[in-house]
């Protein structure tokens, strides 16, 4: 079929057997989940990152609303012998800046900066990491202080819900490195900008849980 | 390979691939206005620390912690709204992220309040306690 005879049959609705249409050459439609499920119009590795993000808001709830029934239920070291809130602070300041670091690692590959995109999601690993450093230095301190896993309710629902996050973050560390190392080895480039969003958007997500737990658990104990 | 579209090719193309491409997410002047926000806010909520620690038996307990609420939901909305792109993404996705929010939300305000959270809650307030209380 001649590409003229492909462009009218495309205007009029008409079924178009044979290659592609000129116009679509290039576009990677099976990137942007086109030819599985485009119901929707959107990609399915998007749409499965929000789905797991709506149904992490379930996890982190139970943890929070644990945290609260149980903060004030025991005897011996509490929240207030404990919390050092400008130490805190800083760590939850690295966490945010680290979200901003991530949107201009996704804004980098947007316009296919890869060196940009390096940059920046090495900075987002390294605050990210620096974040991780200060929970542990956290824990051990609390640790040091008589503060077990099992000492009282407080501290169980109290590690239960910073552990799970810390391990989110951990876990968020390992995926931007893998992105690290795809864009090194030429594996991540301009066409795969969803990618880098996706991790984005579970970086993100994790940001704002700690601001959840900075408000509730730490400035209101 | 079979291609049906509807109307013109170029309509059809864009159709097909709108709400995939992302033309509409903010520059980087603007998130590092929301950044600058967001660090503005942290720094406000610090700043209640120093006010009172903890905020429960000052005289200026309700203002203080109905702000640092105020400023955790703003901080929250923000990061979702433009470095969760949720502002400009298709609509769906919003909808599927506040669905679990909203269900999480809701039934952990049961589960606490089937617990007596709240009453428990305000006793500790009304008798400023610590963190030795032991009423199972």
């Amino acid at each position: 079929m001649t590409d003229t005879a492909a462009a009218a049959a495309v205007r009029t609705g008409t079924e178009v057997d044979g290659p592609t249409p000129d116009h679509l050459d290039g576009v990677d439609l099976e990137g942007w989940g086109l030819g599985s499920n485009n119901a929707t119009g959107l990609t399915n590795n998007k749409l499965g990152m929000w789905l797991f993000l709506g149904s992490d808001c379930l996890l982190f709830g139970a943890l929070i609303s644990v945290y609260l029934l149980m903060r004030h239920r025991g005897t011996g070291l509490g929240p207030e012998d404990l919390f050092d809130i400008p130490f805190t602070s800083v760590s939850s300041f690295v966490l945010l800046m680290s979200s901003m670091s991530m949107v201009f690692a996704v804004s980098a590959i947007a316009r296919g900066e890869d060196q940009r995109l390096r940059l920046w999601l090495l900075v987002t690993a390294l605050l990210g990491a620096i974040f991780i450093a200060g929970q542990v230095y956290e824990f051990t301190a609390f640790y040091r202080e008589g503060l077990g896993y099992t000492t009282n309710l407080f501290s169980s629902a109290f590690y239960s819900l910073t552990g799970f996050h810390g391990v989110h973050v951990s876990v968020g560390i390992i995926m931007l490195m893998s992105l690290l190392v795809l864009s090194l080895t030429g594996r991540l480039k301009q066409d795969r900008a969803e990618t880098v969003e996706i991790v984005g958007l579970y970086w993100h997500f994790v940001d704002i849980v700690w601001v959840l737990i900075f408000t509730i658990v730490y400035l209101i104990p | 390979m079979t291609v049906t579209h509807e109307g013109s090719a170029d309509a059809g193309y864009e159709a097909a691939t709108d709400g995939l491409h992302h033309e509409h997410h903010p520059s980087d002047k603007k998130y590092w206005q929301v950044g600058i926000a967001l660090g503005v806010i942290t720094l406000l909520e610090v700043s209640t620390y120093f006010i009172a620690d903890p905020p429960y038996g000052h005289e200026l307990a309700p203002l203080l912690i109905g702000g640092l609420l105020v400023m955790m939901v703003l901080k929250f909305i923000i990061i979702a709204a433009y470095f969760m792109h949720l502002k400009f993404d298709s609509r769906l996705f919003r909808n599927i992220f506040a669905g679990g929010l909203a269900l999480a939300v809701g039934v952990f305000l049961v589960m606490l309040t089937i617990f007596e959270y709240w009453v428990d809650a305000y006793e500790e307030g009304a008798h400023d306690q610590g963190s030795t209380l032991v009423d199972g």
